[in-house]
């Protein structure tokens, strides 16, 4: 694997992506830990995700959060995709959808066989 | 104090250390929300996983615009990581606490020891390395290189994966040495893209986490809200202060840890 030197549109999508990704979910993390601390709200303890999101809004809000956080590689991966898509680089577009699409797998693995505790 | 305070305190403490070592700041946050507020290991570990990936994505963005981390190669060697976390998240819940403590405390005797020898080291390196300029047009890292034994490098990223879903850290302290020294590539160019790579690895052992059922988000907030601004805040602070003394420090800091979870893993 040799490195080719940088691409600044390549690289400004990923950033730009990771930023505002990071800036978007914690701030939906601070709004829905606002919302619980003004409404006293103790919160749905340690729950699976996929409860907490149906358990009021301040709940709902960061579950949504985290979830988004969590997701965010996904993006990042899809958008790196589209990127090497554009550069002509099929092969490093079929790894990044490669990736992306196995940490969609690993989510569907982990809904399916992660034990409650 | 309130307990929301001393979380979000906690998460800053965490944010604004890994920043200025470099850290994900697993490594501390894990053990923080065990002994210091006894959350169940399963738990820390799952909220430290979401911590380092904003963390990660946070620095990424920065180093990735600056052209500082190799993004092929992190997305290609991320396959690994990314398999590596999710079954050591799966595994994670089927062991019991004191194994998974005492697995904790052994890595962090090697951080411990990682860092001491880098920073009895750091004096040769910084004179071996070509210095570097971040305000170059290209990034610091615009003459080209060439890696080696990906085959290797993406069975010991899994590896790396595997740590990290086990026991809630970014896996930088497996993945560092492989791109480095198992691939060749400069030791800047394997830092920074360890860490881009920290992000898809730590999201693919959080799933198995957040999905169980592990994680109490109202105690996870305020800990990833105290990483964010810490993180920030650390990264502001590296530029202006002198590292060396808090190596040496955290170094002091890991050694107590760990013989705390050890002691935890011992006791049960």
């Amino acid at each position: 694997m040799k490195r080719d030197g940088s691409d600044p549109i390549l690289a400004e999508g990923i950033a730009a992506t990771l930023r505002l990704g990071t800036i978007l979910t914690v701030a939906v993390i601070a709004i829905g830990y606002l919302v619980a601390l003004l409404t006293g709200d103790p919160g749905a303890g340690a729950v699976p995700l996929t409860d907490l999101i149906g358990a009021g809004v301040a709940s709902a809000l960061l579950g949504s959060g985290l979830l988004g956080l969590s997701l965010l590689p996904i993006v990042m991966l899809t958008v790196a995709a589209i990127g090497f898509s554009r550069r002509g680089e099929r092969r490093m577009a079929g790894v990044s959808v490669g990736v992306a699409l196995l940490l969609v797998a690993t989510l569907v693995v982990a809904i399916t066989f992660a034990r409650p505790g | 104090m309130p307990i929301d305070l001393l979380l979000a305190l906690s998460g800053l403490l965490a944010g604004a250390f890994g920043a200025l070592l470099g850290l994900g700041g697993g490594v501390l946050i894990v053990p923080i929300l065990t002994l210091g507020f006894g959350l169940p290991l399963t738990a820390a570990i799952g909220t430290s996983l979401i911590c380092v990936i904003a963390t990660s994505t946070a620095a990424a963005a920065m180093n990735v615009r600056a052209g500082r981390a190799d993004v092929r190669l992190g997305v290609t060697l991320g396959a690994g990581t990314a398999v590596g976390a999710l079954s050591g998240g799966m595994l994670a819940g089927y062991l019991p606490e004191r194994v998974l403590a005492g697995l904790f405390a052994g890595m962090l005797v090697y951080t411990a020891l990682t860092m001491l020898r880098g920073l009895m080291r750091s004096d040769r390196s910084v004179a071996g390395e070509p210095p570097v300029d971040p305000t170059a047009p290209d990034g610091p890292l615009a003459p080209p290189y060439r890696t080696h034994r990906l085959p290797a490098a993406i069975t010991g990223a899994f590896g790396g994966g595997n740590l990290s879903g086990l026991l809630g850290v970014g896996g930088g302290i497996v993945t560092v040495p492989i791109i480095h020294l198992v691939m060749r590539a400069p030791m800047q160019v394997a830092v920074t893209t360890s860490n881009f790579m920290i992000g898809i690895t730590a999201a693919a052992g959080s799933y198995a986490y957040l999905l169980r059922g592990d994680l109490d988000a109202r105690v996870a907030a305020p800990v990833v809200l105290g990483v964010a601004i810490g993180g920030v805040a650390g990264a502001a602070l590296s530029a202006r202060l002198r590292t060396s003394w808090l190596v040496g420090l955290f170094v002091l800091v890991l050694g107590y840890v760990s013989w705390q979870m050890a002691l935890r893993a011992i006791a049960g």
